[in-house]
């Protein structure tokens, strides 16, 4: 590996070379290759194939990039926000355990269902949609085109390098653009490999890898783009987003939040607790973003929730919970210590109700559990990504709304809850990318709805149809016969003309008898 | 220690005429024998005593021989042309006037006539050029310019920099419609600039985001009842509103009811109609596997935001997002256009009589309003006007990842295939009244230049000479039905534009142009050069280029080798072309045999793509671009499937695996265990 990447330094990509790969892509879009839909089908079973045939060489990969500490300690050292690196996790419950197969398998397993469904669907999605017209453009036909935006920069994350770059691919294609993806230097092997079956796969002249750091990325974001895609944290989002303004490129942010999960007490405690559970530590043990940040709940059910999540914690994970294989570790010693600091910080000492253990070698934390956090203590200040739970308690349920609302809109809220009014109360009043009501995390894996953030947590959203859509500009098209040419449209302006207009416009056809008689007041 | 010489003053005069900006560097200041603190006084003195002329010139001391202070100079120098480009806005102008005239009042003639100022503005940069309506020019003595002058740099600054002072009779008002009254007539008693302190802004928009907070705006009641404010607001205010134009615009009744009004109130109307319908959320399809989960998408509003209008339709491009702000029920800042100062009053003064004060809040100002307003939070930002800004805008969106809808401009092409002449007829109307008939061609969908072939030109040249004349008569200049140009600053683009020496050899028609009143007689030019300004930017106004082609298939290319344009025009009954226009070409909008009439369809998302803009508005559209679409799943807590829950093994691996892949027989093959892992275990 090592060699590679001096291998890689010693070949500059400059901003010389970003211009010309830009270049390529664009001259094959403009050669409109991309648009025919026999291209995009090819492209997509391409991945298919890709994904069937390499499943081996993606196991390989994923564990040389997450098995070796000394790269994730290098990681963070560039990258002291790293909590949000980590952001938009693809796959469910099964993370990290402790073993590259089934990291492998689940995102392989997700990016072939995108790119089924994307194959079932394109013919519908590239079919323009009819507009209705109205009187004042009588006689037209109006219909709205799907047309690609023209070449993409992808830049995705490190930690689940496959599904994060080729999801987003997959609708890029779908929608005709010319793709250039940035895979993350951050997971070398895998970036690598991508960049080898992409060429080997994929149109190499509409579908390029750039593997690169800092400033490869920074090169790549001088060019003008028609759409960047970014994955990651708001830090780097703010780069990118600069670097847009600057080409008035309109971009996508993928990013991160702290979600809440409001629990009441007329539930079924103990399914409750288990899909809290898979959410939370069963999600690569809570680093992910949209795995449970914290819980709200009422004072006096809150001693009854803890005991049900330590009955069920301990049926999951056994009695020494530090040691369990099923739960995946800490990331990095960086990230070690920021979670150590939550939990040593003074006002949340005497708080901890369960677990807590620590073990610095083997970067283990075992699930932890805070009652009665209060709100200003430093865990309830910034995104956990850890396997700690604090639990915030109320008086009245309803509480739980301000406390939502006055932070930054999370990118998903959950809520436990059989009151009908309650949760209607929170679909209407909670502002987050998405909700889900008696579950956590799965709305992640449906494609029928959009996944994104909202206010901090992101912009735009994708899966499904909503990534074919992020990817095309929808153009307004007007067709119009040379008759029904009123007059009126053209100066010289009269007082009739007014009259008359306000009445077409108006859609009132008494209106118009008036005016063309001369029975309107002027 | 003399120094000025008489080149200096010479060059120093010469300065002041151009409006250059200026700042004076002495040099050799290491050569300053025992030099102290007073030394620099003593030659500041001198120097401006000798250099009166340049009174407001800062003085940087250095030596350029050692290097010393050379980089204050080119601070400095920045300073200086920053303030050459700076503006003021009209709100903040008036009152530092209204500030002087309360302190001195301009004197009395023999016969007790005093001059009255009504009414200041800004109507240039670099020199900062200021416009003052008065009642008779001449009332107004040199000291008294002079003291304008020195009250406007001690209030509003403009170090290193020539200030112009321009004093303009107010013109008495014409009739309502008459022809040719003069378009700078202004109903002064109309505008009221309501001064806004932008020091309360942040507790302001507190206020805004509690009152979201609250949950009223999301009241389908709250936003009906705002919807049918605005409607009364467009039906009460009619002759206001259509004054208002006339006076920032000149803008003709029947363009002012076609563009603005009359399409207002369809919008507000279609906003009512289809509120209910937008509000609701969305079911979405569940696999099977998902037993008894149901998913929708609801949408909901996104909190405060910010819309940023321009001034050629200053209603329109106000109001028309405003509709949809408010259908998705949020709260609003609207900041109109500080150069259509008669409709922005209206705006600012009117409007919110109608609506919820708590919800929506106009505040009027210039750039530094502007600037200031940007750098709050907001949900969203909805800007509408140039490239130039547009970029601003996303930069400064960037501090709070805000995200943004740009409506930009662009150069519209109109490709004009052979036609028959009946057919050609009504095509050039169109695209006449395109031009000259949409606010004097300043509007960002108007027909930018026309593409034809070159053995039409000729003809079409002439046809075009015959209808513009059956639009505007003989004398244009008289025509009721015709906008002025908006300011003096665009005018002078303008002109520039036409006084390319190149240019202005390839006028066919028209090219008059009347300063005082900013006016520009309906324009064609036929083949400028390619890389003329007329052709490498947005023409906003009233001047038609028409470039020739061999083929017209070739505007295909043409339209592809520069920046996506906003709309694209295309009068063709030549299918294969309308299809290869269609797939081959990039735009906002495409219209065929017509134009503009896409910006009144509420069915079809109106908005640019690369340099015209990102976003989309108008109908439903414009509720989109205001809320999130919140992705909601409901599960009931009958079904759960076991091998979501640790501790892992591959069994439960290979059964995720066909969950995922809706693989239901292998899902119940290893159910029964009759299917083996394909990992090893």
């Amino acid at each position: 590996m090592a060699t590679t990447i001096e291998e890689k330094e010693v070949t500059v990509f400059g901003e010389e070379e970003a211009k010309q790969l830009v270049n390529e892509l664009r001259v094959a879009y403009d050669s409109g290759r991309t648009r025919s839909y026999s291209w995009r089908v090819a492209q997509l079973k391409n991945i298919l194939r890709m994904c069937d045939d390499s499943e081996k060489e993606v196991v390989e990969a994923l564990h040389k990039d997450l098995a070796k500490p000394e790269l994730e300690s290098t990681l963070y050292e560039r990258d002291n926000t790293g909590g949000r690196q980590l952001a938009n996790i693809g796959v469910l419950y099964l993370m990290k355990w402790g073993d590259a197969v089934v990291g492998s398998a689940l995102q392989l397993g997700m990016i072939k269902n995108a790119c089924k469904v994307a194959l079932k669907e394109l013919k519908n999605w590239i079919r323009p949609e009819k507009a209705k017209t109205s009187l004042t453009t009588f006689p037209s036909s109006a219909e709205i085109v799907s047309e690609p935006f023209g070449v993409i920069l992808i830049i995705s994350a490190w930690n689940y390098p496959f599904l994060l770059s080729i999801d987003p691919v997959i609708g890029a294609i779908a929608a005709g653009n010319a793709v250039l993806l940035k895979p993350s230097e951050l997971a070398p092997a895998s970036s690598s490999l991508l960049a080898k079956l992409f060429a080997q796969y994929l149109d190499t002249c509409s579908i390029k890898v750039v593997e690169g750091a800092v400033s490869e990325t920074s090169a790549l974001l001088e060019q003008k783009w028609d759409k960047i895609m970014y994955t990651g944290n708001g830090r780097v989002g703010r780069i990118v987003m600069a670097a847009a303004a600057k080409h008035l490129t309109p971009v996508i942010m993928e990013l991160g939040g702290k979600c809440p999960v409001v629990v009441d007490s007329d539930i079924n405690l103990q399914v409750a607790v288990r899909r809290l559970i898979a959410g939370k530590w069963g999600c690569n043990n809570g680093q992910a973003c949209i795995s449970p940040d914290y819980i709200l709940t009422t004072k006096d059910y809150a001693p009854k929730l803890v005991d049900a999540l330590k009955t069920e914690l301990e049926k999951f994970y056994g009695k020494n919970q530090l040691e369990s294989k099923d739960l995946s570790r800490i990331v990095n010693s960086n990230h070690f210590a920021r979670l150590s600091k939550l939990l040593e910080d003074e006002k949340v000492s005497g708080k901890i109700v369960y677990g807590g253990e620590r073990d610095k070698d083997k970067l283990r934390i075992a699930p932890t559990i805070l009652l009665d956090v209060l709100r200003d203590s430093l865990i309830m200040n910034e995104e956990i990504f850890g396997p700690l739970l604090p639990i915030l308690t109320l008086n009245n349920i309803d509480e739980s709304f301000n406390v939502i609302n006055s932070g930054t809109k999370p990118l998903a809220a959950y809520i436990f809850t059989n009151n009908k009014k309650l949760k209607e109360k929170f679909v209407m009043s909670v502002s987050a990318g998405g909700i889900v009501i008696n579950d956590t995390t799965i709305h992640m894996a449906v494609h029928t709805v959009p996944f994104g953030g909202v206010g901090e947590s992101g912009m735009g959203s994708y899966h499904g149809k909503f990534s074919f859509d992020a990817f095309s500009h929808k153009k307004a098209v007007v067709y119009r016969s040379f008759t029904g040419d009123a007059a009126l449209r053209y100066p010289p302006y009269t007082g009739f003309k007014l009259r008359m207009m306000k009445a077409l416009m108006g859609g009132s056809f008494l209106a118009i008898l008036r005016a063309l008689f001369g029975g309107s007041k002027s | 220690m003399a120094c000025i010489t008489e080149q200096d003053f010479k060059i120093a005069e010469r300065i002041e005429k151009e409006g250059k900006g200026c700042l004076i560097v002495v040099n050799k200041w290491d050569t300053i024998p025992n030099k102290n603190q007073q030394s620099a006084v003593y030659y500041e003195q001198d120097v401006r005593e000798k250099l009166r002329i340049l009174q407001w010139a800062p003085i940087v001391y250095a030596t350029a021989i050692s290097g010393h202070s050379v980089d204050r100079v080119i601070v400095a120098a920045s300073e200086v042309e920053k303030e050459r480009s700076r503006r003021l806005s009209t709100a903040t102008l008036n009152q530092v006037v209204q500030e002087a005239l309360a302190f001195k009042s301009p004197p009395r003639t023999r016969g007790g006539k005093r001059g009255r100022i009504y009414y200041c503005t800004q109507a240039a940069i670099r020199p900062p050029t200021f416009v003052f309506f008065v009642n008779e020019a001449n009332l107004f003595p040199e000291t008294y310019r002079r003291y304008m002058e020195k009250q406007l740099r001690k209030d509003a600054g403009f170090p290193g920099t020539p200030i112009r002072l321009l004093w303009r009779n107010r013109r008495k008002m014409g009739k309502m419609d008459g022809a040719g009254d003069s378009g700078l007539c202004i109903f002064f008693h109309n505008i009221v600039m309501t001064r806004y302190d932008v020091k309360t802004l942040g507790s302001d928009l507190e206020d805004m985001r509690d009152y979201f907070r609250s949950g009223k705006t999301k009241d389908w009641e709250w936003r009906n009842a705002q919807l049918k404010g605005l409607l009364s607001f467009l039906k009460q205010n009619e002759a206001q509103i259509f004054q208002a134009l006339k006076d920032d615009l000149g803008k003709p009744q029947v363009e002012a009811y076609r563009d603005e009004i009359g399409t207002l109130v369809k919008s507000v109307r279609f906003a009512v109609k289809g509120l209910k319908g937008w509000m609701s959320s969305n079911g979405a399809k569940m696999p099977k596997v998902a037993l008894l989960t149901s998913g929708e998408v609801v949408p909901e509003p996104l909190g405060l935001v910010l819309i940023i209008s321009s001034w050629n339709f200053p209603f329109g491009v106000s109001l028309e997002p405003l509709i949809g702000a408010i259908a998705a029920g949020n709260t609003m800042v609207l900041k109109p256009s500080e150069l259509a100062p008669a409709c922005a009053s209206v705006l600012a003064n009117v409007l919110p009589t109608y609506l919820d004060k708590k919800a929506v809040r106009i505040i009027q100002g210039g750039p530094e309003v502007g600037e200031k307003l940007l750098q709050q939070k907001w949900d969203k930002i909805f800007f509408t006007g140039s490239v130039r800004v547009g970029k601003l805008v996303m930069a400064a969106a960037v501090e709070h990842l805000t995200p943004v809808a740009l409506e930009l401009g662009g150069k519209c092409p109109a490709v004009l295939d052979s036609l028959a002449p009946w057919p050609m007829k009504v095509a050039i109307n169109r695209i006449l009244v395109s031009k000259f008939g949409t606010c004097g061609g300043q509007a960002c969908i108007a027909v930018d230049y026309v593409l034809v072939e070159k053995r039409l030109a000729s003809s079409l040249v002439e046809l075009m000479k015959v209808l513009v004349k059956d639009m505007f008569g003989e004398k244009p200049r008289e025509s009721n039905s015709l906008t002025r140009i908006i300011s003096k600053q665009h005018f002078s683009r303008l002109k520039s534009l036409l006084n390319d020496p190149e240019v202005k050899a390839s006028v066919v028609h028209g090219g008059s142009m009347d300063e005082e009143h900013l006016y520009i007689e309906p324009t064609i030019i036929v083949d400028p050069p390619l890389n003329s300004q007329i052709m490498t930017e947005e023409v906003f106004g009233p001047l038609l280029p028409i470039i020739t082609l061999e083929k017209i298939e070739d505007s295909i290319n043409f339209i592809n080798a520069r920046p996506k344009p906003l709309a694209l025009y295309a009068f063709t009954k030549n299918q294969s072309f309308s299809k290869r226009i269609l797939s081959e070409t990039s735009s906002g909008s495409v219209v065929f045999n017509d134009a503009n009439i896409q910006y009144c369809a509420d069915t079809l998302p109106f908005g640019g793509v690369g340099e015209s803009g990102m976003g989309s508005y108008h109908g439903k559209y414009s509720f989109d671009t205001f809320s999130h679409y919140k992705a909601i799943l409901r599960r009931s807590y009958l079904t759960d499937f076991w091998y979501r829950f640790p501790p892992w093994n591959y069994r439960k691996l290979l059964l995720f695996e066909a969950t995922y892949h809706f693989d239901y027989i292998t899902l119940l093959l290893v159910i029964l265990g009759l299917k083996r892992s394909r990992y090893r275990c």
